[in-house]
């Protein structure tokens, strides 16, 4: 599914003394089956713009198109909205707080029951869920609440996953855990990628973006900054949407400044340019 | 000069399955040591222990050579200071001004002196201009530099710093860790006890200390234990960048252990060219 | 949940937001004196309720209270209003005058004297309002647990923990927006799940509702388990003594304010008192032949 959104703002607390304008006149297309970075500093419009994608806030004005789903300002025309939130699912931050059932598989099984699922059948789909995102079996018939956060974590997105939406949208996925439960989550959303699904991810964390995604947007003040391969961008200067460069591309910036070819398109990990290295040598 | 002195401490929440195992550690005064170690190995349970919001199952705490028990308590606070993780979870005041003052409240400090205290400790931590806001209109950055003055101004012997920045976007923990080093330049006989997850955050302190399971596997210097790729590997630990840069330039064959800065490496890596 | 405008606190700077709050809440409570004091002659009643009520006029215009804003509330009470009027029309009440019908339904009489009495508790509760709205609006919610702890201090020689109370009350007023957008990131969280908060039948809803409160509960624990520990790690304890930040000062305002109102409520009391002596005619019970029953 294609997401094209065109034209689009939003203001927060319109028409009042207090209004905030969040997103102006964005237009973006977010390719189909890659990962997408949308980066920017706190306050960017990047968190307004996911809730856009799938109607939980409406325009101001534009619209976002997913696949047949349209999201305006007009109530007539979001009808579909249940299905499409189906189909584009977001993962919000901190998503384990939003376990509340009694076990681990109930829990998972909530949202396809919202979607129709039979009981049976719900939690048939719970469990291949769960399985996905390494949740041993022993787990299912306990309260999520006796998890570790990371695990509570993962269960919160198989309530998400089984719902087998066509693309997935998680705002800062790795925020809180330890390196050992980031790479965890990582390597997850990198399987669902490979397994054909459109990944969305907001995130404050440059080495993601750059080891991570394949094409990425920066917002600032609204708007659109950057759109492109992580490399170019930093690559290129940014220091004005105050995002950190990585140190990877601080360090190839060096030496290219002093003189050394890489082809920094194909540069993601030290790994990498240590092997462009080698072939020089 | 010890500043902190724990002997075969132990701590179970649940009786038979401890969190911390017969930990025993000494830390100096003035001295910068970072606490590392995943999720559940007992670090944020030792913080708790350490300024008496824990009893300890077994074993002693002496802190400034005074024993932490009931008695003391009272005493110790006044001495250990702690910044927890949430930002929003430790505003108590109703403005920054009133956060500020509430340790200061509960020491009896005359109101006079807390007038004159409250701004002088906001302008440490570069709140001067917020006194009178509510925590709604603050950043995450801001909430915790609050916390950080409301610590200081108790004039404490040890700062704790509980995953004190995890919770912030990169601007704001750029700023906590900014403040940071800016007390240690003003106030060297501070002792600051860091809990993190940031390896890079790690690498500015004196010492690292690691823990697994409720044990400290390792006390050593941050290039020390960096050297102890087995140590690494084992606790699945994440290299500062330039530490990582240098192993693997290590295997083209291009000696840079001497070298500190990019600039130094980069200079290697061209005189080969 | 955002339309929320009652007596929300509005960062003026007047005469009004300056007073001590102590002051305030004393003053609130003499206004609502004012305003349920017991007058049984028409006359009395219309000047009474017509010099509270552009008193209080005045007062929120000086105040820079929003009479929009009193509009608004007013309109949101409505049902409350209705059902008053119900029960003045049909609950029988013996002192009513039953000369006057004023119609029947089903051979059930409604008396005119209901409509009027209604009208009164109306005009009452409205000024009730309006005094409530001032007091809010004037001043911060803080202060206003402030201004509390300093009349509940009394009561610690009865034991009475006035400062817990108050730090208690202070900590809920802190932690309200916090908790409302802790609520508003669990609807939208829940809402990308396939709840929907706002359509189906009432099991549905009841799910809906569950899915909400859980999380919001759950989070709220966590919350108040991190707060007690860094306020005992602060050197918090309840049964302590503690020296105070704030201090409240009574000024010449106070002084000022509290003796207007003090004069309204002079005259008021007054013409309470001399109520039947001092207005021997009472012109509206000699046209209409209506008596007030209060």
């Amino acid at each position: 599914m294609q997401i094209k959104i065109s034209n689009l703002s939003y203001t927060y607390l319109a028409k009042t003394p207090n209004e905030v304008e969040a997103l102006h006149n964005v237009s973006l297309d977010i390719p189909e089956g890659k990962i997408t970075s949308i980066i920017g500093h706190t306050g960017s419009g990047k968190s307004t713009l996911i809730q856009t994608l799938n109607g939980l806030l409406l325009p101001t004005s534009g619209e976002v198109r997913v696949g047949e789903y349209v999201v305006t300002n007009k109530k007539k025309k979001n009808k579909k909205i249940k299905e499409l939130r189906k189909s584009l699912a977001i993962v919000f931050q901190f998503p384990e707080y939003q376990l509340f059932e009694e076990t681990v598989e109930k829990d998972v099984a909530f949202g396809l029951k919202n979607y129709g699922y039979k009981e049976v059948e719900a939690i048939k789909l719970a469990h291949k869920a769960l399985e996905e995102v390494g949740i041993d079996k022993s787990f299912y018939k306990r309260s999520p609440f006796e998890l570790s956060g990371g695990e509570k974590r993962r269960v919160a997105i198989a309530g998400i996953i089984a719902l087998n939406p066509d693309i997935l949208v998680l705002d800062e996925p790795t925020a809180g855990l330890d390196p050992k439960g980031s790479k965890i989550i990582l390597n997850l959303i990198n399987k669902f990628n490979k397994e054909g699904k459109t990944i969305i991810l907001v995130t404050h964390d440059m080495n993601i973006v750059l080891n991570y995604s394949d094409h990425v947007i920066v917002m600032n003040d609204g708007k659109v900054a950057f759109e492109g391969i992580p490399s170019d961008l930093f690559s290129g200067d940014i220091s004005t949407y105050s995002i950190d460069v990585p140190e990877l591309f601080k360090f190839v910036k060096l030496l290219e400044s002093k003189g050394i070819k890489l082809d920094i398109s194909k540069i993601r990990t030290i790994d990498d340019l240590i092997s462009q290295l080698k072939e020089k040598r | 000069m010890k500043c902190v002195s724990i002997k075969n401490l132990s701590y179970a929440y649940i009786k038979d399955r401890p969190v911390i195992k017969d930990l025993s550690l000494d830390i100096n005064k003035g001295e910068y040591v970072s606490l590392v170690g995943h999720n559940g190995c007992g670090k944020s349970t030792l913080a708790k222990l350490l300024v008496g919001l824990l009893i300890p199952s077994e074993g002693t705490i002496e802190i400034c050579d005074l024993e932490l028990n009931n008695k003391n308590l009272n005493e110790i606070r006044k001495k250990v200071a702690i910044v927890f993780q949430n930002p929003d979870n430790q505003f108590i005041g109703a403005t920054v001004e009133d956060d500020i003052a509430f340790s200061l409240e509960n020491m009896c400090v005359p109101r006079e002196k807390m007038l004159s205290l409250v701004p002088e400790y906001a302008k440490k931590v570069g709140m001067e201009q917020f006194l009178t806001k509510e925590p709604g209109y603050l950043s995450g950055g801001q909430k915790q530099r609050v916390a950080i003055a409301d610590a200081l101004i108790r004039n404490p012997e040890i700062l704790i710093l509980d995953e004190a920045t995890s919770m912030l976007d990169p601007a704001g923990k750029q700023d906590i860790l900014n403040l940071v080093k800016k007390m240690r330049v003003e106030n060297p006989n501070l002792t600051i006890i860091s809990i993190t997850h940031d390896i890079n955050e790690a690498y500015d302190s004196d010492r690292i200390i690691l823990m697994h399971e409720g044990v400290n596997v390792l006390s050593c210097t941050p290039s020390e234990l960096f050297e102890k790729t087995g140590i690494i590997s084992k606790y699945n630990l994440d290299l500062p960048f330039i530490i990582e840069l240098k192993t693997k330039i290590k295997e083209l064959g291009i000696d840079v252990k001497d070298s500190d800065s990019y600039e130094e490496i980069g200079e290697k890596l061209c005189k080969l060219k | 949940m955002n339309n929320l405008t009652f007596g929300r606190f509005s960062p003026y700077n007047t005469f009004i937001h300056k007073l001590d709050p102590r002051n305030k809440i004393f003053l609130m409570i003499v206004l609502f004196v004012c305003v349920f004091l017991k007058v049984t002659v028409w006359s009395s009643i219309l000047i009474m309720s017509g010099v509270l009520f552009l008193f209080l006029i005045s007062v929120m215009l000086l105040s820079k209270v929003s009479l929009l804003s009193l509009l608004k509330s007013l309109g949101a009470m409505w049902i409350l209003f209705l059902f008053l009027l119900v029960i003045y029309m049909f609950v029988p009440n013996p002192a009513y005058d039953k000369t006057h019908v004023a119609f029947t339904i089903n051979n059930y009489p409604v008396y005119y004297d209901a409509f009027i009495q209604w009208g009164y508790i109306v005009i009452r509760l409205v000024m009730m309002l309006m005094v409530t709205m001032i007091l809010t609006s004037t001043t911060k919610p803080m202060d206003l647990t402030y201004g509390l702890e300093w009349y509940l201090t009394p009561l610690k020689i009865v034991k009475f923990p006035a400062h817990i109370v108050a730090m208690t009350l202070s900590i809920a007023l802190r932690f309200i927006p916090t908790l409302i957008d802790e609520t508003n990131r669990i609807i939208k969280a829940q809402s990308s799940r396939g709840v929907d908060f706002n359509h189906g039948g009432i099991f549905k809803r009841f799910r809906a509702i569950f899915a909400l409160i859980i999380p919001l509960f759950v989070s709220a624990i966590t919350r108040s388990e991190e707060l007690s520990d860094a306020m005992e790690a602060r050197g918090y304890d309840p049964y302590a003594k503690r020296s105070r930040y704030r201090k409240l000062t009574f000024h010449l305002c106070d002084l000022v304010a509290l003796l207007t109102i003090l004069l309204v409520f002079g005259a008021i009391l007054t013409l309470v008192i001399y109520n039947n002596h001092f207005v021997t005619v009472d012109i509206i019970y000699w046209i209409s032949g209506v008596k007030p029953i209060i």
